[in-house]
């Protein structure tokens, strides 16, 4: 269980750019227009549906739909339980991988030695996502976070807490 | 829907709807214990189990539709 302490300040809590969601849920949009394609190929060849047709139809559609939005629902939980959560004395690091399946890794801000981001594409610089390297310490000695959006402002915080922790001045920075 | 009876039909949407609500609480008793701001996320759970309720109950009515 994560607990943050009562004197604790979550500085910064990040999740993966929308466009991941976007990209991992795009097939349900081909998924969920199956029924409206045998529905228009239907009209178009003059099919005429009987009401016990039609019930058969409305009923294969929503069972259709209810398989779909479980699928979405198992990728919206993916994206939306990984998380990274930076305080002012710790990062913490949340991989959702299923349902019921998820790895939570802590770094205290003194372990920290580096940080690296790394942007790579067309797409990702317009859009502002990238990755993010945290060089530890500790005993998992890289603490990676793909295609978080401003990843340059995450750094920055990242930089500016384990300073602040450390007590040492801020020092002026290649952004 | 000739191929089941709707009894048949309706009981399996009552073992589909009691699955679905098993599943949304043991998804909230283990989000409970182990998601990070636990709160934030109990929205979630509720959009889940709303959401396949009224598929369900669309499924119900194209049922009642066939056999009326």
């Amino acid at each position: 269980m994560i607990i943050i302490d009562p004197d604790e300040k979550v500085v910064l809590e990040v999740r993966r750019h929308w466009l991941v969601l976007f990209l991992q849920s795009s097939f349900l949009i081909l998924f969920l227009a199956a029924p409206l394609v045998v529905w228009i190929l239907a009209v178009n060849d003059g099919v005429v549906f009987s009401p016990s047709d039609m019930a058969t139809f409305i009923f294969s559609v929503a069972l259709w739909f209810l398989t779909g939005w479980l699928l979405f629902f198992v990728v919206w939980t993916k994206y939306y339980l990984g998380v990274w959560v930076v305080t002012d004395r710790r990062i913490i690091h949340v991989e959702q991988k299923h349902l019921f399946s998820r790895e939570v890794s802590e770094c205290r801000l003194d372990k920290v030695q580096d940080v690296t981001v790394e942007v790579h594409g067309i797409i990702p610089t317009f859009l502002r996502f990238g990755n993010i390297e945290v060089q530890t310490a500790a005993e998992t000695p890289v603490f990676i976070m793909k295609s978080i959006p401003h990843p340059d402002k995450v750094k920055e915080a990242i930089f500016n807490q384990h300073d602040d922790y450390l007590n040492i001045p801020r020092a002026g920075r290649i952004n | 829907m000739d191929f089941l009876s709707r009894d048949t039909l309706i009981l399996a949407l009552g073992v589909a709807l009691v699955a679905f609500a098993l599943l949304s609480w043991v998804l909230m008793y283990h989000w409970k214990n182990y998601a990070f701001n636990f709160e934030k996320v109990r929205w979630m759970t509720r959009l889940y189990f709303g959401v396949a309720i009224f598929f369900l109950l669309v499924m119900l009515a194209a049922i009642f539709y066939a056999r009326s």
